[in-house]
């Protein structure tokens, strides 16, 4: 006699047993997935009736969304102007409840960025919100190019040529830039 | 002690129960004695030590003279008795070798006798009582030599080498020679004349001096002779012309070739029943009916069963069908009372008078007719299809005959499976047009209803029919285009099914009552019921859509596909036509009690627009109280609930302008809020135009209005000097509208004679009609291509419809496919063609239609654009 199995069996209604519990949250979980992907498709699919000039992305593999590359163009009249920068979107399972993680993949100079393409935006991190987008976090990006926070640096020197000497600052920028495709 | 004894008893009876036993038993005792010494008596040449080569029984000797059988007293002289005896009978017995020809058979019995009978003298008499007798002492002599059975050598020596000799070929001849009846006439006449011959000394003479009149001996030798009959016929030709008499017989006997009421003269029948049993009762003598011919006789009432189902019903349809019991009738009165007759002589009464009874029972009637009535099923199933495709009222007969076939689970699903490939044989091909299709599919659903109400057969053929129409593009327009058809067109335009518009009038395209049905099997009161047929799928449910319009309606995977076409022929009409909608507005509600109202919102929107566009219409003409001559008339569309529709932007004429501009103050005093967009390219014009030598008066489109305005020289607008020439060039330009658009309406008016092509690309205005216009106009050839090109144009403006079709949604999506492949990669870098679609394939929601060829169609399109490169790696975008 398996007395465990006894025990399990004749445990309250009221408490899911080990087994009700997992079997609970991987359902849920698997529930997640299904709509984080649909969230994305349709997501894409806006990205794609509405083409935002300067901005883009798509999934690097049309079977798993929740990796996607996008593309943003250096807004004019900026030290970004006609650039291209890469970065890579991943999103969590629990998307849009939880922020993705954005990173440039092409190095940038920027006060905001490291020199690992760490970013550093509220709002893909506290002040995240469940409204936000693909395209809202990529325009919220390209704006962040031409309105650097500078009160709160990744790079400090960055922050602090912003102000002083644009013209330095501009060659930094040029300097670090590297065009992905190239390589 | 009682046991073993019981014991011995019993084994004892059983091993004296058969004789092998008995022999097993002397085996063994000498293989038991041989062991042992042998005892004194016993005569032993051999020495006792050699056992092994076997032994001889007790008591007898090893080699030696063999003790000789007591010699019958006077040997000799019995001997040469018996010899001269046998001598004397054989002679009396031995056939003349000539042959039995044809002509001997027909001769004269008299003749006959006198050609073949010896006969029989005194001395002769003696002599074979003398051989046949068993007690005769030569007998013992001859006994183990041929020549002691009279009977046996008469047949095997007498019989067997005449028979083979002077009999046979003449046989094989007649067979070979003459394929008519005669062949076969002769034959039996033959070998009647040879059995006559054959058995005329043993029946008249020599049984006399056998036991019992040689009864048994008689019946032997007829046996023998017909087994030696009926193995050296030559049984492929043989049966060849018998069963080909039977069956000529029998359908001259059961009138099969003539029509229901009419009849063959009685006295021809009788006398081919009278043939059919002489001939049967002569087969029957010579030996050659028997079983065999029996089941000749039935293979051949077989066919002529098959026949008669052929010739007498094929191609009627009539109904209601009398057919089942006119076959049942006659297979009863006619068919089988003929079998037992001629079965009647057929089998030998001998063999009946056993456990064998010749008699056809009504069981077997029954059979038969059940017979009847599958061959003529299985003649309906093959004529099936031809039935649906010309449904009528009168071929329901057809469907009635079936009903009796379809009763059985096997026969169902040859019926289903035979049409099925009839189906996609002779319907479901590219050849076929999709209404005829559809007309095909409605008879169908007609006649199967009638023949299978619980629906399971119609389930069943229906389904690839429906499969094969879903794939068809333009099935859901014609279903939709029937519908809404006008019965009072004429000529009816091909290619509209009008029957679908007819239902709709009869019916009342009411759906049959849906909540009825679904608790059909839950109805305890229903007296009634009746079970699923046997072959009925699990859980086979009556489908809904029996009535034909609900078939056609629940075609389509969803009812969005069809309510979207529906919008947009409902569209299409409503811009297009002036009158009263009374018929698409019943059409609308009837599919509004099949798919509730929601759905067909727009649709409804789309008539309440025209209706209201009416009412504000004649009020805004009632306040601006335009011209006589400007008219303008609006349509005001609810651009919301509106399929897309094609929106070519060009100038209208001033006039035109301005009284648009007006009609729109007065629209905007009414509907302060709502503010007029205008369609110009959708709408009717009415063209009056004045020649100096006629007045053309047309109904247009608005853009063919447009153009020839352009041509006005009362116009003061018009830019270049001369306006009665222009070129396309300017006109594309000064009317902003498409060059396909001002050509094809060029070509409009040119084959109105109201332009005509001048120089190339730059047209004049035909002021005067020349005299002998259609002369002229075909008379160069230039001219009559130019007419060629016009009447092509106008086939094609009309084509032209005010929604937008299918492609240009397509060409709309390539767009967002565009964005797609642009994201792509810009993204994720230069790509392939294959991997481009094969990305496509999976990202785009609801699917890619395009392969690989269209897209690079298309994407050389961009490539040409500068918007694209291609590069060592596939496809880039160029930044």
């Amino acid at each position: 006699m398996n007395y465990e199995m006894e025990d399990s069996q004749n445990a309250a209604p009221g408490h899911a047993t080990v087994h009700e519990a997992s079997k609970l949250s991987s359902s849920s979980r698997r529930q997640d997935a299904q709509s984080v992907t649909k969230r994305l498709q349709t997501e894409l699919m806006q990205l794609m009736m509405s083409s935002t000039p300067g901005v883009s992305a798509f999934p690097d593999d049309p079977n798993d969304l929740l990796a996607w590359t996008a593309t943003i163009t250096g807004p004019a009249e900026t030290p970004y102007a006609n650039l291209i920068f890469k970065l890579s979107f991943v999103f969590p399972n629990t998307y849009p409840y939880a922020p993705p993680t954005v990173l440039f993949k092409t190095p940038i100079y920027h006060p905001n960025v490291d020199f690992s393409g760490r970013i550093c935006l509220d709002i893909l991190k506290d002040k995240w919100s469940a409204v936000y987008n693909v395209s809202s976090v990529l325009l919220s990006l390209q704006s962040l190019l031409g309105e650097p926070n500078n009160a709160s640096p990744l790079n400090g020197q960055a922050a602090e040529l912003w102000d002083s000497n644009p013209v330095e600052y501009k060659r930094l920028v040029l300097a670090r830039h590297q065009d992905l495709d190239e390589e | 002690m009682d046991r073993p004894s019981i014991a011995f008893t019993n084994s004892s009876s059983s091993t004296a129960a058969t004789q092998a036993g008995n022999a097993a038993m002397a085996a063994y005792e000498r293989i038991f004695a041989a062991v042992f010494p042998p005892s004194a008596d016993a005569v032993v040449p051999t020495p006792a030590a050699t056992p092994i080569l076997g032994s001889t029984g007790l008591g007898q000797s090893f080699g030696g003279f063999s003790v000789p059988e007591p010699e019958p007293q006077n040997s000799a002289e019995e001997q040469i008795k018996w010899d001269r005896s046998w001598h004397t009978a054989t002679s009396y017995l031995s056939l003349p070798n000539e042959l039995i020809t044809v002509a001997h058979a027909r001769q004269s019995e008299d003749a006959l006798k006198a050609r073949w009978f010896k006969p029989f003298r005194a001395e002769t008499a003696n002599d074979v009582s003398y051989i046949v007798s068993s007690e005769s002492q030569g007998r013992k002599l001859r006994k183990g030599l041929v020549k002691d059975n009279l009977l046996q050598w008469y047949f095997e020596e007498a019989v067997c080498r005449h028979y083979m000799y002077y009999v046979l070929p003449t046989v094989i001849q007649c067979l070979n020679d003459k394929l008519d009846q005669r062949g076969l006439y002769d034959t039996i006449q033959v070998l009647q004349v040879a059995q006559a011959i054959y058995s005329h000394p043993l029946k008249n003479h020599i049984s006399s001096f056998l036991p019992q009149k040689g009864a048994w001996e008689l019946e032997q030798a007829r046996q023998s002779l017909h087994s030696l009959f009926a193995h050296s016929i030559p049984t492929e030709n043989f049966t060849a012309q018998v069963s080909q008499f039977l069956k000529e017989q029998a359908s001259t006997v059961l009138c099969i070739n003539e029509a229901q009421d009419q009849q063959l003269d009685p006295a021809i029948i009788s006398s081919a029943r009278r043939k059919t049993t002489r001939v049967m009762e002569s087969l029957k003598n010579i030996g050659l009916a028997g079983p065999k011919a029996e089941r000749l006789f039935a293979e051949v009432m077989s066919g002529i069963l098959d026949q008669f189902v052929a010739i007498q019903f094929a191609g009627k349809w009539s109904s209601p069908s009398k057919i089942p019991e006119q076959l049942r009738d006659w297979i009863e009165n006619r068919f089988s009372r003929f079998i037992v007759e001629v079965l009647a002589h057929v089998r030998d009464a001998n063999l009946d008078s056993g456990n064998f009874s010749h008699s056809i029972s009504y069981g077997d009637t029954l059979k038969w007719q059940q017979m009847g009535i599958r061959k003529l099923g299985e003649l309906r199933v093959e004529e099936l299809f031809d039935v649906v495709a010309e449904w009528s009222m009168d071929s329901q007969g057809a469907i009635e005959d079936l009903k009796y076939y379809v009763r059985e689970g096997k026969w169902r699903f040859h019926l289903t499976s035979m049409f099925c490939e009839a189906l996609s044989r002779r319907l479901l091909q590219p050849g076929a047009s999709t209404t005829e299709i559809l007309q095909i599919y409605m008879a169908i659903i007609r006649a199967f209803t009638i023949l299978d109400p619980k629906g399971v057969l119609l389930d069943r053929v229906a389904r690839p029919i429906r499969r094969y129409l879903r794939e068809r593009e333009d099935t859901v327009n014609i279903v939709v285009g029937g519908l809404l058809a006008d019965l009072e067109d004429d000529p009816p335009v091909s290619g509209v099914l009008y029957e679908l518009a007819e239902e709709l009038e009869t019916t009342g395209g009411l759906p049959v009552d849906e909540k009825v049905e679904d608790f059909d099997d839950l109805d305890f009161d229903d007296m009634m019921w009746e079970p699923d047929p046997v072959d009925a799928p699990l859980e086979y449910k009556r489908s809904k859509h029996n009535d034909v319009i609900g078939a056609l309606i629940s075609l389509f995977e969803t009812k969005e596909a069809f309510i979207t076409e529906f919008e947009k022929i409902l569209g299409e009409r409503l811009l297009r036509n002036e009158h009263e909608f009374d018929k698409e507005i019943r059409v609308l509600e009837l599919l509004k009690i099949r798919f509730g109202e929601p759905p067909l919102q727009s649709c409804e929107v789309m008539l309440r627009d025209i209706m209201d566009s009416r009412r504000v219409d004649a009020f805004i003409h009632k306040e601006q109280n335009f011209a006589q001559n400007q008219r303008l008339h609006a349509k005001i569309l609810s651009h919301h609930f509106w399929p897309s529709l094609h929106t070519d932007d060009f100038h209208l004429p001033a006039p035109i302008t301005s009284l648009q501009t007006r009609y729109a103050n007065s629209f905007a005093k009414l509907k302060a809020s709502r503010k007029l967009t205008w369609h110009p390219s959708l709408g009717q014009v009415t063209v009056s135009l004045d020649f100096e030598d006629r007045i053309v008066r047309e109904e247009v489109q608005t853009w063919q209005a447009s153009v020839i305005y352009a041509f006005d020289s009362s116009s003061s607008s018009s830019p270049s000097p001369p306006a009665t020439t222009q070129s396309v060039q300017t006109l594309t330009s000064s009317l902003e509208m498409s060059e396909s658009l001002v050509r094809n309406a060029l070509t409009f008016w040119v084959s109105k004679f109201v332009l005509v092509q001048s120089a190339p690309d730059t047209y004049r205005v035909l002021e005067t009609l020349p005299s002998d216009t259609l002369d002229s106009a075909t008379s160069t050839t230039a001219q009559a291509a130019a007419r060629a090109a016009a009447s092509d144009a106008v086939t094609s403006a009309a084509a032209s419809s005010a929604v937008k079709s299918e492609e240009d949604m397509l060409q709309e999506k390539m767009e967002v496919y565009w964005n797609f492949v642009k994201a792509m990669l810009t993204n994720q870098g230069a790509m392939g063609l294959e991997k481009i679609v094969m990305m496509l394939k999976m990202v785009v929601p609801g699917g890619f239609p395009f392969g690989v060829d269209e897209l690079k169609a298309f994407l050389a399109g961009r490539v040409e654009e500068g918007r694209l490169e291609v590069g060592l790696q596939g496809y880039k975008i160029v930044h």
